[in-house]
């Protein structure tokens, strides 16, 4: 398996930059995700990997080899599509075998090679229908075989399973996993899905504007997102953010609520602030509701998600954060709840450079 | 309902067969559809139907009037259309007659109108020639109009759009006012008269609708498909080979069957730009108007062996026809 390896690696289309001159290096091994909402630009990252898209600036190193002028057929890549992109003329036998075909495979080690991922994919009984005939979620499963019978350096997904119905999916992202444990093959697999990059992941490259936003573990992005969109983004709801004042180790929230701050933050935000404006952020979960809180809101809305409730609480100056609390407590509408925050999660943002302050 | 528990569902209903609960009006209007289409399609047919019969039927039949449904068939038209003939007097007539078991089938027929035959006409020539030109150029333009349609559909050209009007453009100006310059160019060339002159022709005119169907056609196919058999390892040109090629078999079957029938009907050019080298069928068709006397029976058959090659050929490419004619409507 190989390693990837991009240098400041730019796409213009004419006058647009689709993709910002990027750096990342990808392990052997390792599964990364892309995730960003549609148009930042990761499929099109994926595509200059791959080689269906051509580099404006800079370089792709596959294995320390530099590929950036390759064709896609001599980078000793798989590329598995959306929308499958299976052969409609072809059976599913001839989908698999097609790549084996075009590097000139014996008729015994066609066999034997797909014998052996229709093993590992157990797919046996599709080999002899057309696409047309198969459900999404087999559809994509001998997509998936096309592209392990070749035993590629790297493979390249592209929302494989955003054609998928919700169920399926969820089995399929279990399937692609495991495959990814049992074969150790270098992943990159694009998404806009958070849910997928944070459970298939070993790394999250949060992409948006044609920019990586960061790059980090999945418990990285979600706790210590490095800006103000990454804290936006990820997580549903995504990270409460107040836009407050701060002052002697205290922020000033809007209306009368305070927040006295860790005394290891007070160096860093001392250092960090360029003037009396800080956002403050934490996630649903690190406000903890108690009768001797000193925060206080209202409550504006409470939702059952089943396992938990997620109150909505409008703080002074109209400012609506989200809480997760117990399912089993209830909270009429309208009446004032009293919380904490846990001090470990709790992060600070610069409002003019809208980056983390740490 | 509580015998439905009882005795479990009864078969499933998997067609609906109930004609007697469809609304009279429902029904009255379906019929007059019917008869609608019905007389439409005869005011199409019967004039083909007419041609079909007078083919077979014999001189004294052709004129009949009213006209006969019932006849006795002849093969007359077609030896008059296909063959060569003198006429026979006298001593040579009754010599021919001696020896009447030697001639074939048309030798025969001939020979009850008193003509012997001396070879085959000009018009299998010019059958043989609106073949030959048809075929060529259609296959030329086909060709070339599938590497411009897929090039067009998935390549960055510059200008794209003025090119692909640039290109329908060429079908704008009518035959009548291209004629005399094309004329005068054909003659400077050497190409007047020769099939290569009108293979040519017929490929530009017909390039235009090519380039513009199979682009259609092209456009309807996901990238996706070659993007995958270039990762598979294949070049761009196997790709196209083997991914689009196959997938493309309806729109190039009926853009190969419009193109045919414009190059094997064509007449105006082919009256103007030929003369006796490389004319095809349907001027010559006209001209045997004029040679003494009409013959309707040999025109009809001519009319009729003009007809059959398109209709086989698109009798052949039916099945890819009927998806092909929707111009790829229908996404699978």
């Amino acid at each position: 398996m190989a390693t990837i390896k991009l240098r400041q690696v730019e796409k213009r289309f004419g006058e647009f930059q689709a993709v910002k001159p990027m750096d990342l290096t990808i392990d052997s091994g390792e599964f990364v995700v892309f995730l960003g909402p549609s148009g930042c630009g990761k499929t099109t990252t994926l595509r200059m990997i791959s080689g269906l898209e051509s580099v404006s600036t800079g370089d792709i190193f596959l294995d320390n080899r530099k590929v950036t002028w390759l064709r896609p057929s001599d980078r000793d890549i798989a590329f598995v599509f959306q929308f499958f992109a299976l052969y409609p003329h072809m059976t599913a036998r001839q989908n698999i075998a097609f790549p084996l075909q075009a590097e000139g495979e014996s008729k015994d080690e066609i066999d034997r090679r797909i014998k052996e991922v229709v093993d590992l994919l157990q797919i046996g009984h599709l080999l002899n229908f057309r696409p047309g005939k198969l459900s999404g979620g087999d559809k994509q499963r001998v997509a998936l075989a096309r592209a392990l019978v070749r035993r590629p350096a790297a493979f390249l997904m592209d929302e494989p399973l955003g054609a998928l119905d919700a169920d399926f999916r969820e089995s399929m992202r279990a399937e692609i996993k495991r495959l990814h444990l049992d074969l150790k093959a270098t992943t990159v697999y694009v998404t806009h899905d958070q849910i997928e990059a944070m459970a298939m992941s070993d790394r999250i490259v949060v992409m948006s504007n044609a920019e990586v936003q960061q790059v980090g573990t999945p418990a990285q992005v979600y706790y210590d997102p490095a800006n103000l969109f990454v804290a936006r983004f990820i997580g549903s709801p995504g990270m409460n953010l107040i836009t407050s004042q701060y002052g002697d180790g205290v922020v000033r929230l809007p209306g009368s609520n305070r927040y006295a701050v860790a005394p290891d933050w007070r160096m860093a935000l001392g250092e960090g602030l360029d003037s009396d404006d800080v956002i403050m952020g934490f996630r649903p979960e690190a406000a903890h509701i108690k009768p001797d809180g000193t925060l206080v809101g209202e409550v504006y809305a409470s939702e059952l998600y089943g396992a938990y409730t997620m109150l909505h609480v409008e703080l002074e100056g109209n400012e609506i954060i989200h809480i997760r609390s117990d399912r089993q407590m209830r909270y009429p509408i309208g009446s004032k709840v009293r919380f904490d925050l846990d001090p470990e999660m709790v992060r600070f943002f610069n409002p003019k450079t809208e980056m983390a302050i740490n | 309902m509580a015998s439905f528990e009882e005795t479990g569902p009864r078969n499933p209903v998997t067609e609906s067969i109930r004609v007697d609960k469809v609304h009279p009006r429902a029904r009255f209007l379906d019929n007059a559809r019917a008869i609608f289409v019905l007389i439409l399609a005869l005011i199409g047919l019967i004039p083909v139907l007419a041609m079909g019969l007078t083919a077979f039927k014999s001189r004294a039949d052709v004129v009949a009037v009213p006209p006969k449904i019932a006849f006795e068939p002849t093969l007359e038209g077609f030896v008059f259309l296909l063959t060569e003939r003198s006429q026979l007097s006298g001593t040579k007539l009754e010599e021919a007659k001696a020896n009447a078991d030697d001639l074939g089938l048309f030798g025969q027929i001939a020979l009850r109108n008193g003509q012997r035959i001396n070879g085959p006409s000009d018009y299998v020539t010019r059958l043989w020639n609106s073949l030959i030109i048809a075929g060529g150029s259609t296959i030329i333009s086909v060709v070339l109009g599938l590497f411009a349609a897929y090039a067009f559909s998935r390549f960055d050209i510059p200008g794209k759009d003025d090119l692909l009007f640039f290109i329908l453009s060429t079908r704008m100006l009518p035959a009548v006012v291209v004629t005399i310059p094309l004329f005068l160019m054909f003659r400077q060339l050497g190409l007047f008269d020769t099939h290569l002159g009108m293979i040519l022709l017929y490929t530009v005119f017909n390039l235009s609708l090519t380039v513009w169907l199979l682009k259609g056609f092209i456009d309807e196919i996901p990238r996706e498909y070659e993007e995958a058999a270039l990762v598979d390892g294949y070049t761009r040109f196997q790709a196209f080979y083997k991914i689009v090629l196959p997938q493309a078999a309806t729109g190039i079957a009926a853009t190969t069957v419009f193109s045919l029938i414009f190059a094997w009907n064509e007449y105006a050019f082919a009256l103007m730009l030929t003369s006796n080298n490389a004319r095809t069928a349907p001027p010559a068709i006209a001209t045997m108007l004029g040679r003494g006397g009409i013959e309707w029976s040999a025109i009809a058959a001519g009319t009729l062996t003009f007809l059959i090659p398109v209709v086989i050929i698109t009798f052949a490419l039916r099945r890819h026809l009927l998806r092909g004619v929707t111009f790829g409507a229908i996404r699978q």
